[in-house]
Protein backbone atom coordinates (compact mmCIF):
# COMPACT_ATOMS: atom_id res chain seq x y z
CA UNK A 1 0.00 0.00 0.00
CA UNK A 2 3.03 2.23 0.06
CA UNK A 3 2.75 2.89 -3.66
CA UNK A 4 -0.49 3.81 -5.35
CA UNK A 5 -1.73 1.09 -7.58
CA UNK A 6 -2.99 1.63 -11.03
CA UNK A 7 -6.45 0.43 -11.69
CA UNK A 8 -6.50 -2.74 -13.69
CA UNK A 9 -9.84 -4.28 -12.82
CA UNK A 10 -12.74 -4.64 -15.16
CA UNK A 11 -14.60 -1.75 -13.58
CA UNK A 12 -12.06 0.52 -15.20
CA UNK A 13 -12.41 -0.96 -18.65
CA UNK A 14 -15.09 1.52 -19.60
CA UNK A 15 -12.85 4.38 -18.70
CA UNK A 16 -10.87 4.74 -21.84
CA UNK A 17 -12.30 8.19 -22.21
CA UNK A 18 -11.17 9.31 -18.77
CA UNK A 19 -11.25 13.07 -18.57
CA UNK A 20 -7.77 14.54 -18.86
CA UNK A 21 -8.43 16.56 -15.72
CA UNK A 22 -8.68 13.33 -13.79
CA UNK A 23 -5.44 12.06 -15.25
CA UNK A 24 -3.73 15.27 -14.25
CA UNK A 25 -5.22 15.02 -10.81
CA UNK A 26 -3.99 11.46 -10.48
CA UNK A 27 -0.50 12.45 -11.51
CA UNK A 28 -0.45 15.36 -9.08
CA UNK A 29 -1.78 13.14 -6.33
CA UNK A 30 0.97 10.59 -6.81
CA UNK A 31 3.68 13.17 -7.22
CA UNK A 32 2.81 14.76 -3.89
CA UNK A 33 2.46 11.55 -1.95
CA UNK A 34 4.35 11.78 1.32
CA UNK A 35 7.98 10.77 1.11
CA UNK A 36 9.38 7.99 3.26
CA UNK A 37 11.20 10.56 5.34
CA UNK A 38 8.01 12.46 6.01
CA UNK A 39 6.20 9.26 6.96
CA UNK A 40 9.00 8.19 9.30
CA UNK A 41 8.95 11.56 11.03
CA UNK A 42 5.19 11.33 11.43
CA UNK A 43 5.44 7.79 12.78
CA UNK A 44 8.03 8.93 15.32
CA UNK A 45 5.74 11.75 16.46
CA UNK A 46 2.77 9.41 16.67
CA UNK A 47 4.68 6.79 18.65
CA UNK A 48 5.57 9.39 21.25
CA UNK A 49 1.95 10.50 21.38
CA UNK A 50 0.70 6.93 21.76
CA UNK A 51 3.19 6.25 24.54
CA UNK A 52 2.30 9.45 26.34
CA UNK A 53 -1.44 9.09 26.09
CA UNK A 54 -3.12 8.76 29.46
CA UNK A 55 -4.22 5.32 30.50
CA UNK A 56 -7.79 4.36 30.17
CA UNK A 57 -9.73 6.10 32.86
CA UNK A 58 -11.49 3.83 35.27
CA UNK A 59 -14.90 5.24 35.80
CA UNK A 60 -16.06 4.24 39.25
CA UNK A 61 -19.68 5.22 38.86
CA UNK A 62 -20.93 2.17 36.91
CA UNK A 63 -19.03 -0.23 39.13
CA UNK A 64 -20.31 1.49 42.22
CA UNK A 65 -23.86 1.39 40.94
CA UNK A 66 -23.53 -2.29 40.04
CA UNK A 67 -22.11 -3.08 43.46
CA UNK A 68 -24.93 -1.20 45.18
CA UNK A 69 -27.54 -3.02 43.12
CA UNK A 70 -25.89 -6.35 43.94
CA UNK A 71 -25.77 -5.62 47.66
CA UNK A 72 -29.38 -4.47 47.56
CA UNK A 73 -30.47 -7.62 45.76
CA UNK A 74 -28.64 -9.81 48.27
CA UNK A 75 -30.16 -7.93 51.18
CA UNK A 76 -33.61 -8.29 49.68
CA UNK A 77 -33.12 -11.99 49.09
CA UNK A 78 -31.83 -12.49 52.62
CA UNK A 79 -34.75 -10.59 54.12
CA UNK A 80 -37.21 -12.60 52.04
CA UNK A 81 -35.64 -15.87 53.17
CA UNK A 82 -35.57 -14.86 56.83
CA UNK A 83 -39.09 -13.50 56.79
CA UNK A 84 -41.40 -15.73 58.83
CA UNK A 85 -44.32 -17.32 57.11
CA UNK A 86 -47.01 -14.73 56.70
CA UNK A 87 -49.96 -15.28 59.00
CA UNK A 88 -53.20 -16.13 57.32
CA UNK A 89 -55.88 -14.28 59.24
CA UNK A 90 -58.34 -14.23 56.40
CA UNK A 91 -58.05 -17.76 55.19
CA UNK A 92 -60.35 -18.82 52.45
CA UNK A 93 -63.48 -20.50 53.50
CA UNK A 94 -63.13 -23.81 51.81
CA UNK A 95 -66.84 -24.19 51.43
CA UNK A 96 -67.14 -20.85 49.67
CA UNK A 97 -63.88 -20.48 47.85
CA UNK A 98 -63.25 -24.07 46.99
CA UNK A 99 -66.82 -24.88 46.18
CA UNK A 100 -67.75 -27.31 48.93
CA UNK A 101 -71.49 -27.47 49.06
CA UNK A 102 -72.93 -25.91 52.17
CA UNK A 103 -76.22 -27.05 53.52
CA UNK A 104 -78.99 -25.55 51.42
CA UNK A 105 -76.64 -24.50 48.63
CA UNK A 106 -77.03 -25.69 45.07
CA UNK A 107 -74.30 -28.31 44.65
CA UNK A 108 -73.97 -27.66 40.89
CA UNK A 109 -73.32 -24.00 41.49
CA UNK A 110 -70.83 -24.83 44.16
CA UNK A 111 -69.00 -27.20 41.85
CA UNK A 112 -68.91 -24.54 39.15
CA UNK A 113 -67.49 -22.06 41.60
CA UNK A 114 -64.92 -24.61 42.62
CA UNK A 115 -63.83 -25.10 39.03
CA UNK A 116 -63.55 -21.35 38.50
CA UNK A 117 -61.65 -20.83 41.69
CA UNK A 118 -59.32 -23.68 40.83
CA UNK A 119 -58.59 -22.19 37.44
CA UNK A 120 -57.89 -18.80 38.89
CA UNK A 121 -56.05 -19.79 42.03
CA UNK A 122 -54.17 -22.97 41.32
CA UNK A 123 -50.81 -21.20 41.10
CA UNK A 124 -51.59 -18.62 43.75
CA UNK A 125 -50.83 -19.44 47.34
CA UNK A 126 -53.46 -19.15 49.99
CA UNK A 127 -54.41 -15.65 50.83
CA UNK A 128 -51.38 -14.41 52.65
CA UNK A 129 -52.06 -12.11 55.46
CA UNK A 130 -50.18 -8.94 56.01
CA UNK A 131 -49.28 -7.72 59.43
CA UNK A 132 -51.35 -4.69 58.54
CA UNK A 133 -54.41 -6.85 58.24
CA UNK A 134 -53.75 -8.63 61.52
CA UNK A 135 -53.27 -5.42 63.40
CA UNK A 136 -56.36 -3.89 61.81
CA UNK A 137 -58.39 -6.92 62.71
CA UNK A 138 -57.03 -6.85 66.26
CA UNK A 139 -57.82 -3.17 66.55
CA UNK A 140 -61.30 -3.90 65.31
CA UNK A 141 -61.67 -6.64 67.89
CA UNK A 142 -62.56 -4.21 70.65
CA UNK A 143 -64.90 -2.09 68.54
CA UNK A 144 -68.67 -2.52 68.26
CA UNK A 145 -69.94 -5.07 65.76
CA UNK A 146 -70.71 -2.63 62.88
CA UNK A 147 -67.35 -0.94 63.15
CA UNK A 148 -65.64 -4.29 63.42
CA UNK A 149 -67.24 -5.44 60.22
CA UNK A 150 -66.28 -2.27 58.41
CA UNK A 151 -62.73 -2.44 59.69
CA UNK A 152 -62.46 -6.07 58.71
CA UNK A 153 -63.76 -5.33 55.22
CA UNK A 154 -61.29 -2.50 54.80
CA UNK A 155 -58.42 -4.57 56.10
CA UNK A 156 -59.35 -7.42 53.79
CA UNK A 157 -59.41 -5.09 50.78
CA UNK A 158 -56.03 -3.70 51.76
CA UNK A 159 -54.61 -7.16 52.21
CA UNK A 160 -55.91 -8.23 48.82
CA UNK A 161 -54.19 -5.30 47.14
CA UNK A 162 -50.90 -5.89 48.90
CA UNK A 163 -51.17 -9.59 48.13
CA UNK A 164 -51.39 -8.92 44.42
CA UNK A 165 -48.52 -6.49 44.56
CA UNK A 166 -46.18 -8.79 46.41
CA UNK A 167 -47.17 -12.16 45.04
CA UNK A 168 -43.58 -13.23 44.46
CA UNK A 169 -42.49 -12.22 47.92
CA UNK A 170 -45.41 -14.02 49.43
CA UNK A 171 -44.67 -17.15 47.45
CA UNK A 172 -41.17 -17.12 48.84
CA UNK A 173 -42.31 -16.32 52.37
CA UNK A 174 -44.91 -19.06 52.63
CA UNK A 175 -43.28 -22.33 53.57
CA UNK A 176 -43.35 -24.78 50.74
CA UNK A 177 -44.98 -27.62 52.65
CA UNK A 178 -47.84 -25.37 53.76
CA UNK A 179 -48.60 -23.99 50.37
CA UNK A 180 -48.50 -27.49 48.93
CA UNK A 181 -51.02 -28.63 51.51
CA UNK A 182 -53.39 -25.77 50.81
CA UNK A 183 -52.97 -26.56 47.15
CA UNK A 184 -53.84 -30.14 47.90
CA UNK A 185 -56.99 -28.95 49.69
CA UNK A 186 -57.85 -26.77 46.71
CA UNK A 187 -57.38 -29.59 44.22
CA UNK A 188 -59.34 -32.05 46.34
CA UNK A 189 -62.23 -29.61 46.73
CA UNK A 190 -62.26 -28.89 43.02
CA UNK A 191 -62.42 -32.62 42.37
CA UNK A 192 -65.17 -32.92 44.99
CA UNK A 193 -62.92 -35.37 46.80
CA UNK A 194 -63.95 -34.22 50.25
CA UNK A 195 -62.25 -37.10 52.01
CA UNK A 196 -58.89 -36.10 50.54
CA UNK A 197 -59.61 -32.48 51.37
CA UNK A 198 -60.41 -33.49 54.92
CA UNK A 199 -57.12 -35.38 55.15
CA UNK A 200 -55.17 -32.44 53.81
CA UNK A 201 -56.90 -30.08 56.21
CA UNK A 202 -56.19 -32.46 59.08
CA UNK A 203 -52.52 -32.44 58.07
CA UNK A 204 -52.55 -28.68 57.98
CA UNK A 205 -54.22 -28.55 61.38
CA UNK A 206 -51.29 -30.50 62.80
CA UNK A 207 -48.52 -28.43 61.28
CA UNK A 208 -47.77 -24.82 60.55
CA UNK A 209 -48.31 -21.85 62.80
CA UNK A 210 -51.31 -21.10 64.98
CA UNK A 211 -53.14 -19.16 62.29
CA UNK A 212 -52.68 -21.91 59.72
CA UNK A 213 -53.93 -24.49 62.22
CA UNK A 214 -56.96 -22.34 63.07
CA UNK A 215 -57.79 -21.86 59.42
CA UNK A 216 -57.41 -25.56 58.74
CA UNK A 217 -59.76 -26.38 61.61
CA UNK A 218 -62.20 -23.82 60.31
CA UNK A 219 -62.05 -25.55 56.94
CA UNK A 220 -62.68 -28.90 58.61
CA UNK A 221 -65.64 -27.38 60.46
CA UNK A 222 -67.09 -26.06 57.21
CA UNK A 223 -66.64 -29.45 55.56
CA UNK A 224 -68.36 -31.09 58.50
CA UNK A 225 -71.18 -28.56 58.21
CA UNK A 226 -71.44 -29.31 54.48
CA UNK A 227 -71.74 -33.01 55.33
CA UNK A 228 -74.43 -32.17 57.87
CA UNK A 229 -72.23 -33.24 60.80
CA UNK A 230 -73.19 -30.33 62.97
CA UNK A 231 -71.82 -31.76 66.17
CA UNK A 232 -68.32 -32.05 64.74
CA UNK A 233 -68.62 -28.68 63.00
CA UNK A 234 -69.60 -27.03 66.25
CA UNK A 235 -66.80 -28.74 68.14
CA UNK A 236 -64.23 -27.66 65.58
CA UNK A 237 -65.61 -24.10 65.49
CA UNK A 238 -65.44 -23.95 69.25
CA UNK A 239 -61.86 -25.12 69.06
CA UNK A 240 -61.09 -22.32 66.62
CA UNK A 241 -62.75 -19.79 68.90
CA UNK A 242 -60.82 -21.08 71.86
CA UNK A 243 -57.51 -20.95 69.99
CA UNK A 244 -57.55 -17.16 70.09
CA UNK A 245 -57.52 -16.77 66.32
CA UNK A 246 -57.93 -13.37 64.79
CA UNK A 247 -61.26 -11.58 64.58
CA UNK A 248 -62.14 -12.63 61.07
CA UNK A 249 -61.50 -16.31 61.69
CA UNK A 250 -63.34 -16.10 64.96
CA UNK A 251 -66.32 -14.51 63.25
CA UNK A 252 -66.44 -17.32 60.72
CA UNK A 253 -66.31 -19.83 63.53
CA UNK A 254 -69.23 -17.98 65.11
CA UNK A 255 -71.08 -18.17 61.81
CA UNK A 256 -70.64 -21.92 61.75
CA UNK A 257 -71.93 -22.24 65.29
CA UNK A 258 -74.90 -20.05 64.36
CA UNK A 259 -75.64 -22.17 61.27
CA UNK A 260 -75.46 -25.28 63.35
CA UNK A 261 -77.93 -23.76 65.76
CA UNK A 262 -80.22 -22.85 62.88
CA UNK A 263 -79.93 -26.40 61.49
CA UNK A 264 -80.88 -27.82 64.82
CA UNK A 265 -84.02 -25.67 64.99
CA UNK B 1 5.23 -11.96 21.00
CA UNK B 2 8.29 -9.98 22.03
CA UNK B 3 8.41 -6.30 22.77
CA UNK B 4 10.49 -5.64 19.68
CA UNK B 5 8.03 -7.36 17.38
CA UNK B 6 5.15 -5.47 18.98
CA UNK B 7 7.00 -2.19 18.43
CA UNK B 8 7.70 -3.19 14.87
CA UNK B 9 4.05 -4.06 14.27
CA UNK B 10 2.99 -0.75 15.76
CA UNK B 11 5.45 1.04 13.47
CA UNK B 12 4.09 -0.80 10.47
CA UNK B 13 0.53 -0.01 11.47
CA UNK B 14 1.30 3.67 12.00
CA UNK B 15 3.12 3.87 8.66
CA UNK B 16 0.24 2.25 6.87
CA UNK B 17 -2.38 4.39 8.56
CA UNK B 18 -0.44 7.58 7.99
CA UNK B 19 -0.12 6.92 4.27
CA UNK B 20 -3.74 5.87 3.96
CA UNK B 21 -5.09 8.82 5.86
CA UNK B 22 -2.81 11.18 4.01
CA UNK B 23 -4.41 9.87 0.83
CA UNK B 24 -7.94 9.98 2.14
CA UNK B 25 -7.81 13.26 3.99
CA UNK B 26 -5.01 15.06 2.21
CA UNK B 27 -2.50 17.25 3.96
CA UNK B 28 -4.24 18.88 6.89
CA UNK B 29 -3.17 20.24 10.25
CA UNK B 30 -5.04 17.63 12.27
CA UNK B 31 -3.73 14.67 10.30
CA UNK B 32 -1.62 13.45 13.22
CA UNK B 33 -4.67 13.51 15.50
CA UNK B 34 -6.68 11.45 13.05
CA UNK B 35 -3.87 8.95 12.56
CA UNK B 36 -3.50 8.61 16.31
CA UNK B 37 -7.23 8.00 16.73
CA UNK B 38 -7.19 5.48 13.89
CA UNK B 39 -4.16 3.70 15.37
CA UNK B 40 -5.84 3.44 18.76
CA UNK B 41 -8.97 2.11 17.13
CA UNK B 42 -7.04 -0.41 15.05
CA UNK B 43 -4.97 -1.63 18.02
CA UNK B 44 -8.12 -2.01 20.08
CA UNK B 45 -10.02 -3.98 17.45
CA UNK B 46 -7.27 -5.84 15.63
CA UNK B 47 -8.47 -9.12 17.16
CA UNK B 48 -11.57 -8.71 15.02
CA UNK B 49 -9.59 -8.86 11.81
CA UNK B 50 -10.80 -12.12 10.27
CA UNK B 51 -8.36 -12.27 7.33
CA UNK B 52 -11.21 -12.13 4.85
CA UNK B 53 -9.48 -9.22 3.21
CA UNK B 54 -5.95 -7.92 3.12
CA UNK B 55 -4.58 -6.34 6.25
CA UNK B 56 -4.12 -3.04 4.41
CA UNK B 57 -7.74 -3.11 3.25
CA UNK B 58 -8.86 -3.65 6.83
CA UNK B 59 -6.72 -0.77 8.07
CA UNK B 60 -8.08 1.35 5.25
CA UNK B 61 -11.57 0.64 6.60
CA UNK B 62 -10.48 1.69 10.07
CA UNK B 63 -8.89 4.83 8.65
CA UNK B 64 -12.01 5.65 6.65
CA UNK B 65 -14.35 5.24 9.62
CA UNK B 66 -12.08 7.24 11.88
CA UNK B 67 -11.89 10.02 9.33
CA UNK B 68 -15.66 10.10 8.95
CA UNK B 69 -16.14 10.20 12.72
CA UNK B 70 -13.52 12.91 13.07
CA UNK B 71 -15.03 15.01 10.32
CA UNK B 72 -18.51 14.67 11.81
CA UNK B 73 -17.18 15.68 15.21
CA UNK B 74 -15.27 18.55 13.68
CA UNK B 75 -18.30 19.69 11.71
CA UNK B 76 -20.34 19.78 14.90
CA UNK B 77 -17.58 21.66 16.70
CA UNK B 78 -17.32 24.18 13.90
CA UNK B 79 -21.10 24.66 13.81
CA UNK B 80 -21.15 25.37 17.51
CA UNK B 81 -18.00 27.30 18.19
CA UNK B 82 -15.98 28.02 15.07
CA UNK B 83 -18.61 29.05 12.57
CA UNK B 84 -16.61 31.98 11.23
CA UNK B 85 -13.26 30.29 11.41
CA UNK B 86 -11.81 28.78 8.32
CA UNK B 87 -9.22 26.12 8.49
CA UNK B 88 -6.55 26.71 5.97
CA UNK B 89 -5.35 23.60 4.25
CA UNK B 90 -1.58 23.65 4.22
CA UNK B 91 0.24 23.07 1.03
CA UNK B 92 1.64 19.64 0.47
CA UNK B 93 5.12 19.63 1.90
CA UNK B 94 6.87 17.88 -0.87
CA UNK B 95 10.47 18.78 -1.39
CA UNK B 96 11.00 19.79 -4.96
CA UNK B 97 13.39 21.89 -6.93
CA UNK B 98 12.03 21.64 -10.38
CA UNK B 99 9.44 23.80 -12.04
CA UNK B 100 7.46 20.76 -13.10
CA UNK B 101 7.23 19.61 -9.53
CA UNK B 102 6.12 23.03 -8.43
CA UNK B 103 3.32 22.83 -10.94
CA UNK B 104 2.41 19.39 -9.62
CA UNK B 105 2.41 20.71 -6.07
CA UNK B 106 0.12 23.56 -7.00
CA UNK B 107 -2.10 21.18 -8.91
CA UNK B 108 -2.25 18.86 -5.92
CA UNK B 109 -3.22 21.75 -3.67
CA UNK B 110 -6.08 22.63 -5.96
CA UNK B 111 -7.03 18.96 -6.24
CA UNK B 112 -7.37 18.75 -2.46
CA UNK B 113 -9.44 21.92 -2.48
CA UNK B 114 -11.73 20.33 -5.05
CA UNK B 115 -11.88 17.10 -3.06
CA UNK B 116 -12.91 19.10 0.00
CA UNK B 117 -16.03 20.11 -1.92
CA UNK B 118 -17.18 16.48 -2.19
CA UNK B 119 -19.20 14.74 0.50
CA UNK B 120 -16.92 12.53 2.63
CA UNK B 121 -18.31 9.21 1.37
CA UNK B 122 -17.97 10.17 -2.29
CA UNK B 123 -14.59 11.72 -1.73
CA UNK B 124 -13.30 8.50 -0.15
CA UNK B 125 -14.56 6.41 -3.04
CA UNK B 126 -13.05 8.71 -5.66
CA UNK B 127 -9.71 8.86 -3.84
CA UNK B 128 -9.52 5.13 -3.29
CA UNK B 129 -10.63 4.14 -6.76
CA UNK B 130 -9.42 6.86 -9.10
CA UNK B 131 -6.36 8.15 -7.29
CA UNK B 132 -5.19 5.16 -5.24
CA UNK B 133 -6.16 2.64 -7.87
CA UNK B 134 -8.12 0.23 -5.73
CA UNK B 135 -10.74 -1.99 -7.33
CA UNK B 136 -14.43 -1.38 -6.70
CA UNK B 137 -14.69 -4.55 -4.66
CA UNK B 138 -11.80 -3.48 -2.43
CA UNK B 139 -13.33 -0.04 -2.01
CA UNK B 140 -16.62 -1.72 -1.06
CA UNK B 141 -14.82 -3.60 1.73
CA UNK B 142 -13.11 -0.45 2.94
CA UNK B 143 -16.21 1.72 3.06
CA UNK B 144 -18.47 -1.11 4.21
CA UNK B 145 -21.00 -1.08 1.39
CA UNK B 146 -21.70 -3.13 -1.70
CA UNK B 147 -20.12 -2.66 -5.07
CA UNK B 148 -23.23 -1.11 -6.58
CA UNK B 149 -23.19 1.66 -4.02
CA UNK B 150 -19.49 2.18 -4.61
CA UNK B 151 -20.03 2.54 -8.35
CA UNK B 152 -22.91 4.92 -7.80
CA UNK B 153 -20.87 7.09 -5.44
CA UNK B 154 -17.94 6.90 -7.80
CA UNK B 155 -20.00 8.09 -10.74
CA UNK B 156 -21.44 11.03 -8.82
CA UNK B 157 -18.21 11.94 -7.06
CA UNK B 158 -16.13 11.71 -10.18
CA UNK B 159 -18.56 13.85 -12.18
CA UNK B 160 -18.51 16.52 -9.50
CA UNK B 161 -14.72 16.39 -9.19
CA UNK B 162 -14.19 16.63 -12.93
CA UNK B 163 -16.62 19.53 -13.09
CA UNK B 164 -14.66 21.35 -10.40
CA UNK B 165 -11.28 20.56 -11.90
CA UNK B 166 -12.23 21.60 -15.40
CA UNK B 167 -13.03 25.06 -14.16
CA UNK B 168 -9.41 25.33 -13.08
CA UNK B 169 -7.00 26.41 -15.81
CA UNK B 170 -4.30 24.27 -14.27
CA UNK B 171 -6.36 21.21 -15.15
CA UNK B 172 -7.83 22.55 -18.35
CA UNK B 173 -4.99 21.32 -20.49
CA UNK B 174 -1.68 19.69 -20.03
CA UNK B 175 0.18 22.91 -20.51
CA UNK B 176 1.11 25.52 -18.02
CA UNK B 177 -1.62 27.54 -16.21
Amino acid sequence: MTKPRHPTDSSRSKEHDRPPALDLACAAFQATAPSDMEVQRAVGRLKVRLEQRPGRRVRPAPFLAAALVGVGALAYAASALNEPAAPVPDAPEPSQVRGAPLVGENPNRAAEAARESTLSTTAVPQKPASSELSSAAERAGDAPHGERAAAAREARARARTSTMQSAKRVKRAVPHADSASWGEVSRAMAAKDFARAEQALAALARQGDATTRANARLGQAQLALGRGDCARARALAAEVQASGANAATERRAEDIVARCAAERQ
Amino acid sequence: MTGASIASETDQLLTLLYRQLRSLAGPRPDLDDIVQAAAERALKSQHRFERRSQWSTWTYGVAYRTLLDHDRWYARLRRRYLSSEEVKTPEPRTVTDSEAMLVEVERARRLYEALDELPPAKRAVVVLHDLEGMSASEVAVVVGTNEGTVRSRLRDGRAKLVELLERDPLFADRGSP
